[in-house]
């Protein structure tokens, strides 16, 4: 299947690459897809194809053959006019949306332009291929996954920061613990010779020790010596009251004040490193052989906290393997069992997974998933482009571009409003935006999880971070408008703010768009009708009083 | 792969991002008092600052007491550099205390610059000393000036207070600083300014010089409370806050706009109807590159007015070589296309959307008689009075701020360069949205997409930057 991803060589620019690839480049499903670079399977900014002759090197004469051939081959035998590939798509009136269930559809469709959005994925519909490599079934990336391994790093980066923040505080704890021996008491008992120094030094060092290596669930019932008065020395081990003293004390004292396992993760710093740094090496192949990770985060039984918390155990997974208990023993304990081995994911992720999505069993999988088109992009799709023809369940025939255009004006509405057409419906104002920077270049994407209205791409979302979030308002300027005394619906400051507030936390920048709304005419075609909108554009950002000063 | 719906992610540090993470970050923090108490305490005093000693990096909190005596000891000092700040007497040096006099109706008979004929507010320049007319100075709204100085000595007048020069020569008051009334309340407020209410006439309190001559051996001059009686702060406020449109006061959401950029260094001065005259004159080169945008208009507007099909496929079937013809064919809402305004052609904006003050940032030379351009330029508005604006009252605020374009790099290609391009915008303004006290600035700009085409560059997409915003997981934790 991906014979046809290979570019032709020598073809500097991605257009050159564009002449089979296009029809039949889905579904590259086993073989090497992941060599292909991003920008080689997303080379086309829409499902169209164009057919750039070769370029000619004047110190080259050979290249001027190359031209001519390529375009007698092109004037011989034209390739089919673009569009050459008409999809199918279904209009839903439920969900309100166009279906694309063709698999190769729905690849071209996002592919050449990141169109729509998979039923049952975030965005790209690869339901079939998150499935299949959690069943094991080939190593695959999947880009769900990749996400899900980086929030495991910025929690074990998380961790570890917050592990060494613990033992900086220790640290210091145990300097400031220690007392200049000046009380008779301590006196008498300082060493005689260098020799019961050393040896003090060693009993004081395993009995810390001791403490670290105990499990954390014992430390309560753990005889902690003279847990009340820190004068006398314990019983139970003899250590000279020296050094051994102060630091039992302290360390007794803090134990009754604050919880406890801040102490024990301060002392068992060395154990809990290896297994995290093992972790952290063989995070990779264990992302790709063990794909339900996510699952268990998504489904897990106890609500983690996401900041550490001083009397948390440094680490849920260390927490189960200080408890002593074998990593994929307890499924409670275990708040995201952390699969080192094969044996152990296969027996406690398949209970998870079965526990927490109706995967069937069945060993084949058949791919269920379809393409969402919003109201937007189909009529784009029709109108524009004219690469989908979308079905009416009902008559099970065709829709016209006008036809099309006329139910999604009456389905902006909730309930679908029957009226006649008016110039301000939701649907022509949020197409005109929709329409407008797309015809510029732009790949705009629904931006509802970012509480505005789109999400503009520069190349689609596997490039780069969306730039700009828009916010469409309507504006009646015009004078017809006017004269019906007709304002645009009142937008508070504070909503306004909220918008921003979330956008300048997400790294975009802000764009109001306002659409200048024409006054109402009669039965005006698609195309006449949309070039009497008009778009403007203005920036909005908090401007902070004490950073531009200089 | 990023997705459009990745749940936030914790700002970055990425110096590239320094803007963006910059408005992400709150500009209140809390203040660190040890940085005042170094200050306050001078080299050679006798107080030795044991806060300033160590200080630590702004920003890092502690949440939780560990019990150890190293974070004590942090919050003990930080606690005492507070009581040292708090507790830091004020004292006002008796040289740059000022005396002012509150005489509301002493100009109140100048023509008002916003009443002025538009061409002559139109045709004066700044620096037009000939314009005759009474209160005609640029930038000198001498009906709204209502407190006279005694002295004008200090630093604090390099931004605030004018005389009013068109006034005749020797008449009462002629040669005195006066002062608008945020100017007025913003120095009492900071202690430097004493107001008294008169009660005597102007003629007394300010006598000119040949006045100054024979009274004095008529009489003794007069007492200071034979003249008047000083004002408190709350009498202050009583006379100067008013509502929108009152002469000679301000109302409050101003006031507290202005005296916060006060405080924060910037300069500060009402905005004047006469836009200042950015000099559109187009340099040398800028002929072959209005002729070539005349090529290009031409050739655009060729193929913006190919009739696009009613209902059908707006991109024509057929072969195509390249995708800029079928971008080309897509073209069909009205883009728009920004332009500088010569002067007549600005609308007036209406208020509350129009400038009212224009800022400098903090420079070492300025002259409040003839300001540079201003670095920005704001409108105040009342966060529960006023809505989100509409695109007119948008569009008139900006275009009646200077004409500032993104810098002309010949529309290079690259996703850093048109984002670049972009955020400039093409002329500024900031709107202070003041909510009971609280201030928020919003900085807006006009934009124009319509000037990027990205479908001509094909490479614009295809080399995402390796790191950058890639990789801003890994920038601090969130909450921090």
């Amino acid at each position: 299947m991906t014979e046809v991803e290979k570019p032709a060589p020598g073809a500097p620019q991605p257009e050159a690459q564009s002449e089979p690839h296009a029809g039949k480049t889905r579904n590259k499903s086993s073989s090497k897809p992941q060599k292909t670079p991003l920008h080689q399977i997303y080379a086309l900014p829409a499902p169209l194809r164009t057919f750039p002759l070769p370029s000619f090197y004047p110190n080259n004469p050979l290249s001027l053959f190359h031209v001519l051939w390529a375009w007698a081959r092109q004037v011989l035998s034209p390739p089919p006019a673009e569009p050459s590939v008409i999809h199918q798509g279904y209009w839903s009136p439920e969900t309100r949306s166009v279906h694309v269930r063709d698999p190769k559809s729905i690849r071209a469709l996002w592919e050449q332009g990141f169109f729509g959005k998979g039923s049952y994925s975030r965005s790209e519909p690869n339901w079939l291929k998150r499935e299949q490599s959690r069943q094991g079934e080939g190593p695959k990336k999947v880009a769900e996954l990749v996400t899900v391994q980086r929030r495991e790093e910025r929690k074990m980066m998380k961790w570890d920061r917050a592990r060494k923040e613990q033992e900086a505080i220790l640290r210091t704890r145990l300097e400031e613990a220690w007392v200049a021996p000046v009380g008779p008491k301590e006196l008498l008992a300082l060493p005689n010779s260098s020799r019961d120094l050393h040896l003090s030094l060693v009993t004081s060092l395993s009995n810390g020790h001791v403490t670290a290596s105990s499990s954390t669930d014992s430390v309560t019932s753990q005889p902690i010596p003279s847990s009340t008065s820190s004068v006398t020395p314990p019983t139970s081990i003899p250590i000279p009251p020296t050094l051994g003293l102060g630091m039992n004390g302290d360390v007794v004292d803090e134990a009754d004040r604050s919880p406890f396992p801040s102490l024990n993760n301060g002392h068992s710093s060395y154990n809990p490193t290896t297994p995290v740094a093992k972790r952290f090496v063989s995070l990779p192949d264990t992302i790709v052989s063990t794909p339900k990770r996510r699952k268990s985060v998504r489904f897990s039984p106890k609500v983690e906290s996401t900041t550490f918390q001083l009397g948390d155990p440094p680490s849920p997974h260390l927490s189960s393997s200080t408890n002593g208990k074998p990593p994929n023993g307890d499924m409670t304990n275990g708040i995201l069992p952390l699969p080192h081995s094969v044996d152990s994911i296969s027996t406690e992720d398949s209970s998870t997974a079965s526990l927490a999505e109706t995967t069937p069993s069945v060993p084949e999988l058949v791919d269920r998933e379809y393409l969402q088109l919003s109201p937007e992009e189909a009529f784009y799709l029709v109108f524009a482009l004219g690469a989908l023809s979308v079905t009416d369940p009902a008559t099970g025939k065709s829709m016209a571009s006008g036809e099309l255009f006329n139910l999604f004006c009456q389905m902006s509405y909730f309930p679908s409003s029957t009226a006649a057409f008016r110039p301000d419906d939701p649907f022509i104002v949020q197409y005109a935006v929709y329409h407008h920077f797309r015809s510029l270049g732009w790949v705009p994407r629904p931006g509802i999880k970012f509480g505005v209205d789109w999400l503009l791409y520069i190349g689609g979302p596997v490039f780069s971070h969306a730039e700009f979030a828009v916010i469409v308002l309507p504006a009646y300027t015009d004078p017809y408008w006017k004269s019906q005394g007709h304002q645009p619906p009142n937008r508070s400051w504070h909503w306004l703010h909220s918008i921003n507030r979330v956008q300048s936390h997400a790294l975009k920048t802000m764009v109001m768009v306002y659409v200048d709304i024409p006054p109402p005419t009669q039965n005006l075609d698609s195309s006449t009708l949309l070039k009497r909108y008009k778009i403007r554009e203005f920036f909005m950002r908090r401007w902070l009083s004490n950073r531009s000063r200089d | 792969m990023p997705f459009d719906d990745e749940d936030l992610t914790p700002v970055s540090l990425d110096p590239a991002n320094d803007e963006a993470s910059s408005d992400a970050e709150d500009g209140d923090r809390a203040q660190d008092f040890r940085l005042f108490t170094s200050l306050l305490t001078s080299p050679g005093g006798k107080k030795k600052s044991q806060a300033s000693s160590k200080a630590i990096r702004r920003g890092e909190k502690d949440f939780e007491s560990h019990g150890t005596r190293a974070q004590e000891g942090v919050l003990e000092s930080s606690r005492s550099a507070m009581h040292e700040v708090l507790s830091y007497t004020r004292q006002n040096q008796p040289r740059n205390a000022l005396r002012g006099w509150y005489f509301p109706d002493r100009w109140a008979d100048v023509v008002s610059e916003s009443e002025l004929p538009s061409e002559v507010a139109t045709e004066k320049q700044p620096d037009d000393r000939t314009t005759k007319g009474r209160g005609s100075g640029w930038g000198l709204f001498a009906r709204e000036r209502i407190v006279a100085l005694e002295s004008d000595a200090g630093t604090m007048l390099s931004s605030m207070g004018r005389v009013v020069t068109s006034a005749e020569k020797s008449s009462p008051g002629w040669l005195k600083t006066w002062l608008l009334p945020e100017e007025a309340l913003f120095l009492i407020e900071r202690g430097t300014l004493d107001l008294w209410w008169p009660v005597r006439g102007i003629e007394e309190i300010f006598p000119s010089d040949e006045d100054l001559e024979a009274p004095l051996v008529k009489s003794r001059p007069l007492e200071d409370y034979e003249l008047g009686i000083p004002l408190s702060l709350q009498a202050a406020y009583a006379l100067f806050i008013g509502r929108d449109g009152e002469r000679g006061k301000i109302s409050l959401e101003k006031y507290q706009v202005y005296a916060n950029l006060r405080r924060s260094g910037y300069r500060v001065l009402r905005a004047t109807p006469l836009a200042f005259q950015i000099s559109l004159s187009r340099d040398p080169g800028s002929l072959w590159q209005w002729l070539f945008s005349l090529i290009k208009n031409t050739s655009s507007s060729f193929t913006g007015n190919t009739s696009h099909p009613d209902y059908g496929p707006l991109v024509k079937p057929g072969l195509y070589r390249s995708y800029v013809p079928i971008f080309e064919q897509l073209a069909l809402v009205q883009r728009h296309k920004p332009n500088p305004l010569s002067a007549s052609e600005v609308p007036q904006p209406q208020d509350p959307f129009k400038i009212h003050f224009n800022i400098w940032k903090s420079a070492l030379t300025f002259s409040k008689t003839k300001p540079p351009p201003p670095d920005f330029q704001m409108a105040v508005v009342d966060a529960r009075d006023s809505s989100v604006p509409t695109l007119e009252q948008l569009d008139t605020l900006l275009l009646s701020t200077p004409w500032d374009p993104p810098e002309a790099d010949n529309g290079k290609p690259g996703a850093g360069f048109v984002y670049k391009r972009l955020k400039h915008g093409w002329r500024h303004a900031i709107i202070a949205v003041v909510d009971r006290g609280l201030i928020s600035y919003m900085r807006f700009g006009e934009m124009a997409f319509g000037e990027e085409l990205l479908y001509q560059s094909t490479n614009t997409r295809l080399r995402p930057k390796r790191g950058g915003r890639a990789g801003r997981g890994r920038g601090r934790g969130r909450g921090r």
